[in-house]
């Protein structure tokens, strides 16, 4: 069963999602879903529709060579004990110099601290978010935002 | 980290209320809230106090140097920390651990779970006031930290585990010893605990239909761990993808349907006696065999091999100072004693990580501090606070 079901996912992902992001599966039990920042919020409630109730992490990383920030949701399900073998990666990209992202608070309450992390320690503006404050570093804190590839570490 | 708490409407009659970051509990940590006369009517977490950038160091060191660093997230629960990210390592090097390392894993894993737990309830313990049911948890780790000092040398930062496999070979005369440590730590837990503190109608009291976190809402805000299960969600990483040995050993998940601050201590509870079961079966069917990838055990020099072979210990071969994982994307969770921990890694087949995220799970359970605690009573903020087991440089990282 334990097999069958991401590969099932995919099958249905892909029918349901179709053409408005790529779906491929790098590895047992992980399903990357690659978005448009557009089409964000509207595979987002696909997903919750389907059963993926929860966002473990949000992964901001970022490429100065090409320019541009990764934002990695990875969704699983809590309560359909079958999702929850699955650990599902939406992923979108955004400008690093214009760090603006949709926040998917309004699909899935679990991102709030998480986004407000990515904010906090990578300078993404998440719109729609219910609060962009600082939560990890002061209030009064100026400068490059540390998780950044040109916040370089001193002894 | 937020100064002020915005004005609300009626701020004559309420008051603000600081709370922190002087070591509230169980590190530096603060609290803004709003009372009006005894009740919060809201309630906010401020973290960051001791927030170390462990994320941002990893982009810093070799892979191997990593290992000491991540569990520095937290010391008492530093084998779980450990072996999720050895765990997204190997995914990464695409080797796996000899049966023997994956079980000594477990065994650690386990012992920690236990040690972490009984932190918990002397912290609960503490926060509602009864010192001695802070004294006892804090001096019966004591038994397990011993045992896992045999194993691997060290009380609480252990860096056991290593890419492929362990560091050290259990000594002699280990069973009995550990053996000796469960049937105290079950005698005391089964008989004085629940006489001092759990059937103790004060605690009854104070944590009954206290900080009640409905099923929904758990699943809505993500939360994790014991705190989930308290709320009827049998979500455990350690059955939903097994890792080490978990998927030989026969255990149950511990879970309540009530969701308040009793039900959580009650599911630590059940916990160790889990935990106490798995370990009992670590200790008879532990299989013989190396304890390190043949990939390495071939690398270790003459000299050091004689060293492990009389004492079952052996120093890292020179390899892991140059470890360069191929480059990919990996994501590994584990059932850390708090919940559910996240690594999720970039490599770009350097000599170190592109990107390394972890996610822990007081992070996640952070929210609930604002969800339980708004509209409680100004005394039920410690009881809650002690059911929830937040661990400040847990969540900082």
């Amino acid at each position: 069963m334990s097999v069958n079901t991401a590969d099932k996912i995919f099958e249905d992902l892909k029918l349901m999602i179709g053409p408005e992001a790529q779906v491929s599966i790098p590895s047992p039990n992980r399903l990357v879903i690659t978005a448009n920042i557009d089409k964000l919020e509207f595979i987002a409630n696909l997903l919750k529709n389907y059963g993926f109730d929860h966002v473990k992490s949000v992964t901001a990383i970022d490429y100065p060579m090409k320019n541009v920030i990764e934002i990695s949701y990875l969704i699983s399900s809590f309560s359909n004990l079958d999702l929850s073998k699955t650990i599902l990666i939406l992923k979108t990209f955004i400008d690093r110099n214009k760090p603006t992202s949709k926040s998917l608070y309004k699909v899935w309450p679990s991102v709030e601290f998480l986004e407000r992390e990515a904010y906090d320690l990578m300078g993404i503006l998440f719109e729609g978010h219910p609060e962009n404050a600082p939560l990890i570093l002061p209030e009064d804190y100026k400068g490059i935002r540390p998780l950044r590839k040109d916040f370089k570490l001193t002894k | 980290m937020k100064m002020v708490l915005p004005k609300s409407q009626n701020s004559e009659k309420e008051i603000e209320l600081f709370i922190g970051p002087q070591h509230p509990a169980s590190g530096h940590m603060r609290f803004i809230g709003r009372v009006d006369g005894d009740i919060f009517t809201k309630f906010i977490p401020d973290p960051g106090w001791v927030h170390r950038g462990i994320e941002k160091i990893a982009e810093n060191r070799k892979w191997i140097q990593i290992i000491p660093l991540v569990e520095r997230a937290a010391i008492l629960d530093a084998a779980n920390m450990n072996i999720g990210y050895v765990i997204a390592l190997e995914k990464l090097l695409d080797i796996e651990a000899p049966p023997r390392a994956q079980y000594l894993r477990t065994l650690l894993c386990e012992i920690n779970r236990i040690t972490s737990h009984l932190y918990g309830f002397g912290i609960a313990g503490i926060m509602i006031g009864s010192s001695t049911f802070y004294m006892w948890p804090f001096a019966d780790r004591e038994p397990l930290i011993d045992i896992a000092q045999l194993i691997t040398g060290s009380r609480l930062t252990y860096s056991y585990m290593i890419p492929g496999g362990v560091r050290r070979d259990l000594p002699q005369g280990f069973k009995e010893k550990a053996l000796k440590a469960l049937k105290y730590i079950e005698r005391r837990l089964n008989n004085d605990y629940f006489r001092l503190f759990f059937d103790n109608p004060v605690t009854k009291a104070r944590y009954k239909g206290v900080g009640v976190l409905k099923k929904d809402d758990a699943i809505k805000l993500g939360i994790v761990g014991p705190n989930l299960r308290a709320s009827n969600v049998k979500y455990d990483v350690r059955k939903v993808e097994p890792y080490a040995a978990y998927s030989e050993l026969e255990f149950d998940i511990a879970y309540r349907e009530e969701g308040d601050c009793y039900a959580r201590l009650m599911v630590r509870v059940e916990e160790i006696r889990q935990s106490i079961k798995i370990i009992r079966q670590i200790l008879n069917k532990m299989p013989q065999g190396p304890i390190i990838h043949k990939k390495y055990e071939r690398l270790i020099s003459l000299k050091k091999l004689e060293e492990y072979q009389k004492t079952g210990v052996f120093g890292l071969p020179a390899i892991f100072a140059t470890l360069r994982p191929p480059a990919g994307e990996v994501i590994s969770r584990v059932e850390a004693a708090r919940g559910e921990l996240i690594f999720h890694i970039i490599s770009t087949g350097d000599l170190r990580p592109y990107r390394l995220r972890m996610v822990t799970p007081s992070f996640r359970n952070m929210v609930l501090f604002r969800e339980l605690i708004s509209g409680a009573r100004v005394m039920d903020f410690p009881a809650i606070y002690g059911s929830i087991d937040y661990f400040p440089p847990e969540s900082d990282r």
